[in-house]
């Protein structure tokens, strides 16, 4: 019981202290592969701590669970049961067996449902763009017709950069460059994985506002860092300047907005240069996002363990 | 199978350039005579089209006759538009450079740039 309920605290910690410490901190923008670390850490350190609470939970009532628990650590089998009693006893269990199982398939199919729909939509793509693109192999790209200007990539196998003509005549030639550089940073940032993965969390769960979030702050993280990668230092004004181009289109439109979406937020960073992150900071982040990682399988089997080390089960056979 | 998606293409400007339904040998014969190709390559490609609905066919007599399912600007069109739509419920099927945006935002983004080269 101990151990469920410090599992559901512990989702509810990391997903409030997510919510309040990430989208506001300033180091996930001056390194954004660790603020898409830190966030799947928090996508997945949440689901995974409240379906270990229900199986946590199950325990006393799963028989055969118990038995193989007790076969590996070496702990009896009536202790272990006894460090995951539930005052509800068998009822209890039987929900947070249930709320575990179901927990589980909902992740398992839109993981399931995510990779499918996107799997279908980029063959779609690579197929059609196939037909109608014409190969530029020095640059490894397929550019096809089209005046609306646009760059970007088809993951998977093989991976394809689309540029159109629109795009190429409004870049010069360093910007098409720096563009592509980007879009291959993408690519080998495996930066699609981690789009998915936020992309199934919003599937799982429509309404939530930690993944919703997460989402849109894993985009933006993979844009910075791609942007990262595709411009060394005096080349980020021209990154900055092509992606005003695109984003922008040529024409000049009077009205201005106030905040700043994730493009603004892009063009912004590329012009200023700010500290980097010390590495001591860096470790800290990675540890932090380890923990999170670690701490639900560690609270789930805190009172296995402690059956395991009291182990005065065997005493009796001795005596 | 090296070669066969490009072939692929080619067989898709004839039909898109075709007033009528092509039979595998009318394909054939039109494409460039520069290497011996087989009809049964020819065949291939075109069932592979067919498979992916690029194409439609109808049997004429015993052979198969092979049309395009849309005219080709209407296929980039629509290849783009899907492309270019990352709002709503997008997946994470493409990644981008940037996304086109709207007018209010464009135009801070230019003030922006402008500002920094000053
Ligand atoms: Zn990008």
């Amino acid at each position: 019981m101990t151990a469920a309920l410090a599992l559901l605290a512990f989702a509810a910690l990391v997903r409030i202290s997510a919510l309040r410490v990430l989208p506001g901190a300033a180091w996930p923008r001056r390194a954004p592969r660790l603020g898409v670390v830190a966030w799947q850490a928090v996508t997945l350190a949440v689901p995974a701590s409240v379906i270990l609470a229900g199986l946590a939970l199950a325990v006393p009532v799963l028989p055969v669970a118990a038995e193989d628990m007790s076969d590996v650590l070496g702990a009896c089998a009536v202790l272990l049961r006894e460090h995951y009693e539930t005052p509800g006893g068998f009822v209890v269990g039987f929900f947070g067996l249930l709320g575990a199982v179901a927990l589980s398939a909902r992740w398992g199919f839109s993981v399931a449902g995510e990779l499918r729909t996107v799997h279908r939509h980029r063959a779609r793509q690579r197929d059609g763009f196939a037909l109608v693109s014409r190969r530029d192999v020095l640059s490894g790209t397929w550019v096809v017709d089209d005046e609306r200007p646009a760059v970007f990539c088809i993951p998977g196998h093989p991976a394809r950069v689309v540029v159109t003509t629109g795009a190429l005549s409004v870049l010069t030639p360093q910007q098409r460059v720096l563009a592509l550089a980007h879009e291959k940073a993408h690519l080998t940032g495996r930066h699609h994985l981690a789009l998915t993965l936020a992309a199934a969390a919003r599937r799982a769960h429509p309404r939530s506002r930690l993944f919703a979030v997460a989402e849109a702050e894993t985009a933006m993280l993979v844009e910075m860092h791609a942007d990262d990668r595709a411009a060394v230092a005096s080349d980020r004004p021209q990154l900055a300047a092509a992606l005003v181009k695109l984003a922008a289109g040529p024409q000049p439109v009077g009205t201005m907005a106030i905040n700043g979406g994730p493009a603004i937020q892009r063009v912004q960073r590329l012009l200023t240069t700010g500290p980097a992150l010390t590495q001591h900071q860096r470790w800290s982040i990675r540890l932090t996002a380890l923990t999170l990682m670690l701490a639900p399988v560690l609270i789930a089997a805190a009172p296995a363990l402690e059956a395991a080390l009291l182990d005065y089960c065997r005493l009796p056979i001795h005596t | 199978m090296k070669g066969l998606g490009e072939l692929e293409a080619q067989v898709m400007e004839i039909l898109w350039s075709a007033e009528s339904a092509l039979a595998v040998r009318q394909v054939l014969d039109a494409l460039p005579q520069d290497r011996n190709r087989a009809y049964t390559t020819v065949m291939t490609v075109l069932d592979n089209l067919h498979r992916k609905d690029f194409v439609h066919r109808e049997r004429v007599g015993r052979a198969w006759h092979y049309r395009p399912a849309t005219s080709r600007d209407a296929h980039v069109a629509g290849l783009m538009s899907e492309a270019l739509d990352t709002g709503g419920d997008r997946t994470a099927a493409l990644v981008h450079f940037v996304e086109q945006l709207p007018p209010e935002e464009a135009a801070e983004l230019r003030a922006l740039l402008d500002r920094s080269r000053e």
